[in-house]
């Protein structure tokens, strides 16, 4: 049987985050400092590769030939886009070269003809990219960052890390988040809706301050503007549920609700999901959450049409595949949903939840 | 190794489930026994195929692991297996770096190679990438910011200069890798190869194969195309690790998924006796492999799917055109929000006719997409997606007529168990027992299909079938213009027919006017006797258009 999906909403747990680091990088956190995702967590002055110019190739000349031609010497310092050497102009082809990156003159390889850049060095800052308090400092390899956590893992996440006070703005998993529920100073907030349907939403809510939106479901068509968007869109985004009017899953809707208030984080995920992470006070009695299984009476979701979003129990799993609808033939479990109806569903189309 | 195989397991693991099926001697032949599918674990290959074999020992009752490892050869007491072949698709596409390409030549060989097989072109280094670049060292610091698997460095004829093919050379040499280095396959002027290797013999890891154009206009693809493969094997190394920790090496054949398709396409095409198609919808790569006249041929497309490539397929395609096979109330929202959805969750399956519907127009239109414009296949077999699920095969059959268009008559099948790779991968060490499954429990036949090509008067009688069946009895049908019929034949039967077209009208080759008597095989739809002409027109009027599609779906489905 085709092993459904897993919805990870874990109601608490000790999260850990190791933030790697280059060997030389500087440490600027301390042990038990509180940080943010854009809290600095360390620093490494890198120098870029230099930049080898063909100004011999490009301007026709040769060996010292190149001499005649230079604007810039050794040790001259040079923006993007400076001019570096140039041949003729008065009578015949003019031709010049420019800078293509900034840097210092470094040298003249009059034998290639070649004018090399020795780029600034560049201080690389890394961030802390969760939230959490500093709990072990290993200078040249990491910093851990830990938190008691609820955890509930998105199918889909868009923009950057971002923290902020977790907020209800709508009464009911259903209700879409509209401008009415954007109101007062959401200043670092991330706002909870059922349903995110309007770009106008997000503006207004990254105007009234919001930093991000947690929502159920959201039109495709949204998504593909807010992806196409120029700039990238205002706020961070994560869907619980998937593209349409898909409700947020009951329990997730109940979890967050009981954790207003609470420092909360989205994280985008490389592969296009997202976590979100909301710290528990350090005093949280922490119970193991073991990943749930397929079996009578499991807590799951519908992903798929047509129960979409509904949330159910599983109280029976037929051993042999059977005919749907659509005419696919395949393993179902049938399950009683929330409004006391029975419903056979595919379980491929199913979500675990736990 | 053969005289000892009874028994198989053919695991494929895709990008989206890891199938298990077991292969074993019944009365003497090679049979399919039992399919088992779970769902892939991504970064975890061990756990995947651990619990589809798991799984698949429960369903068999039969012991296949001991400690994680596979049991081999078979036992006495029935347990384990003698041979393990595993297909796979679930790594992400080689990159290739295309070097070497000269100015002059069409350069068309190098692309096709690249096409054949599960890759996409990382960048192009070629004489003039290295003007392009300010001369080596550009070329070598733009080299190196690449992310690239594979070099396939190729050129020239075999006779012709050296010259750019030497300097690209040092441009590759000059590169200064922190990481792993790519390996390299050359595939260019054999004239060019002794300079070749001087410069990067010491610099990466060189496989020669011949010239891919070893003279102007003459190909030889498939060396190049079988070291792409092999690097595609390669650099799943995490696949080839979990595979030699449960199995034992000298039992066990890996293949990357969309090769072992190819070696049962060519095989299909010389038991049919025919020009073949095989187009493999799958979740995130969709292929076609073709014989046309002896000649064998692939395009793999990757990222484009019904699953986790189904919204980059949509990007693709252009959601006007998936919207044509729809009815009109099926709005563009819809279509939007299901192909996302399917693309975040490529494991559903569609529960209402609404969403087979939608998936299937989708496949209509990768399947016009990525096959070759020949119309005249007189085998096409369809693998892959939702079709392979689905137990009305009927709308599958449609979708074929649809998309592909075919003009001469062409039987249709349908891999419905995804084995074609699988045995493509056991071709390779077992031959005959490849063929038995494939033929006996692969290919499930849908019927042959008969198109008309040419224009006539909507309802006017287009084409008069009289079918004489080799079990007795005859029937006659007489199909309307832009209508289709099926005739009903079972999976063994033949049956003899004549088909008189329209004036206007004409089946396959023959001229317009003319009968055709032809024999034919049966399936689980029929002899499908498509009268809507060719090339297929759809109404523009929306209503009008969403009547005919109902039509259609109702002559080849009925409820």
């Amino acid at each position: 049987m085709l092993n459904p999906g897993v919805m990870r909403l874990i109601p608490g747990v000790r999260y850990s985050r190791d933030r790697r680091l280059s060997p030389d990088a500087e440490i600027l956190v301390r042990l038990g400092q509180m940080v943010r995702p854009e809290t600095p967590i360390a620093r490494l002055a890198a120098s870029a590769p230099s930049v080898n110019v063909p100004a011999g190739s490009l301007l026709g000349v040769q060996g010292e030939g190149l001499a005649q031609c230079l604007v810039k010497q050794v040790g001259d310092d040079v923006k993007e886009g400076d001019l570096l050497a140039k041949k003729g102009g008065l009578i015949g082809g003019k031709r010049e070269v420019f800078a293509p990156a900034a840097g210092i003159i470094d040298m003249i390889l009059y034998d290639t003809g070649e004018i090399v850049i020795a780029r600034s060095r560049q201080i690389q800052i890394s961030t802390a990219e969760t939230i959490g308090r500093v709990t072990q400092i290993v200078p040249g390899e990491r910093v851990t960052i830990e938190t008691p956590a609820a955890i509930v893992e998105c199918i889909l996440g868009l923009g950057q890390p971002v923290s902020g006070i977790l907020r209800i703005a709508v009464g009911s998993p259903s209700e879409e988040l509209s401008e009415e529920k954007v109101s007062g100073d959401c200043r670092d907030s991330v706002l909870v809706g059922g349903v995110v349907a309007r770009d106008q939403v997000l503006h207004l809510a990254r105007k009234m301050g919001a930093v991000g939106i947690i929502a159920g479901g959201a039109p495709a068509a949204r998504h593909e503007s807010w992806l196409s968007a120029q700039p990238a869109i205002p706020l961070s985004l994560a869907l619980t549920e998937g593209f349409g009017a898909a409700s947020m899953h009951q329990s997730v809707f109940d979890l967050l609700g009981a954790l207003a208030g609470a420092p909360v984080l989205i994280r985008p995920l490389p592969n296009g999901r997202a976590r979100i992470v909301i710290m528990l006070r350090e005093e949280t009695e922490l119970k193991p959450s073991p990943p749930p299984v397929l079996a009578i009476g499991s807590s799951v979701r519908i992903v798929r049409n047509p129960h979409f979003g509904a949330a159910g129990r599983i109280v029976e799993i037929p051993t042999s595949p059977q005919r749907l609808p659509s005419g696919v033939v395949t393993e179902v479990a049938r399950v009683d949903l929330a409004d006391h109806s029975r419903v056979v569903v595919p379980v491929a189309n199913l979500e675990l939840i736990g | 190794m053969t005289d000892a195989i009874d028994s198989i397991l053919a695991i494929d693991h895709g990008s989206v489930s890891t199938k298990v099926a077991l292969l074993d001697l019944v009365e003497g032949r090679y049979r399919f026994v039992t399919q088992v599918e779970a769902l892939t674990q991504a970064d975890d290959p061990r756990t995947s195929l651990l619990a589809a074999v798991e799984a698949t020992q429960r369903k068999a009752g039969r012991r296949l692991l001991e400690n994680d490892r596979l049991l081999t050869p078979e036992c006495t007491n029935g347990s384990g297996v003698d041979a393990v072949v595993v297909t796979t698709s679930a790594g992400s596409p080689l990159r290739v770096l295309l070097a070497g390409i000269v100015p002059e030549a069409s350069n068309a060989a190098i692309h096709r190679v690249v096409a054949r097989v599960p890759a996409q072109v990382a960048g192009t280094l070629g004489i003039d990438d290295l003007r392009r670049h300010g001369g080596l060292k550009g070329a070598s610091e733009f080299l190196n910011q690449l992310p690239i698997d594979v070099i396939l460095f190729a050129g020239g004829s075999d006779g012709t200069s050296a010259d750019s093919l030497v300097q690209v050379a040092r441009a590759i040499a000059a590169v200064k890798t922190d990481g792993e280095e790519p390996a390299l396959v050359y595939a260019g002027n054999k004239d060019a190869l002794p300079d070749i290797a001087d410069i990067l013999s010491s610099r990466v890891t060189m496989h020669t194969v011949p010239n891919i154009e070893p003279g102007r206009g003459r190909y030889n693809l498939q060396p190049a195309c079988e070291e792409l493969y092999q690097a595609y094997i390669q650099r799943d190394g995490a696949l080839g690790a979990v595979c030699r920790s449960m199995m034992p090496l000298e039992r066990t054949t890996l293949l990357a998924e969309a090769k072992g398709t190819g070696i049962s396409t060519r095989f299909i095409a010389l038991w049919s006796q025919v020009d073949t198609l095989v187009a493999d919808v799958g979740s995130h790569t969709s292929s076609v492999f073709s014989v046309i006249s002896g000649e064998y041929s692939a395009t793999v497309k990757p990222g484009i799917g019904i699953g986790v490539g189904a919204h980059a397929a949509l990007q693709s395609i252009g959601i006007a055109k998936v919207l044509s096979w729809l009815s009109p109330a099926v709005s563009e929202d819809l279509v939007l929000d299901l192909v996302m959805n399917k693309s975040l969750r490529p494991n559903t399956v569609p529960s209402t006719a609404d969403d087979v519907l939608i998936e299937m127009a989708l496949t209509r239109e990768i399947l016009a997409m990525i096959s070759p414009p020949a119309r005249t296949f007189g085998m096409i077999v369809i693998s892959g997606g939702v079709a392979a699920r689905l137990q009305n095969q009927g709308l599958v059959a449609l979708a074929v007529l649809d998309a592909l268009q075919p003009r001469a008559p062409v039987r249709l099948a349908i891999d419905d168990l995804s084995l074609l790779g699988r045995l493509g991968a056991l071709a390779t060490i077992h031959p005959e027992a490849a063929g038995q499954v494939l033929v006996e429990d692969a290919l499930c036949p849908l019927g042959t299909a008969i198109s008309v090509a040419g224009r006539a008067k909507e309802g006017e009688v287009a084409v008069i079938a009289k079918v004489q069946y080799a079990s007795g009895g005859h029937i006659e049908v007489h199909v309307p213009f832009g209508g289709i019929e099926v005739v009903p034949l079972a999976r063994a039967g033949n049956a003899r027919l004549v088909l008189q077209p329209a004036r206007t009208l004409q089946i396959g080759n023959a001229p317009p006017g003319k009968s055709q008597t032809m024999e034919v095989t049966g399936g689980s739809v029929g002899v499908i006797i498509d009268a809507r002409g060719r090339p297929l027109e759809l109404p523009l009027s929306p209503d009008k258009r969403g009547e005919k599609l109902e039509e259609w779906l109702r002559a080849l489905s009925p409820v």
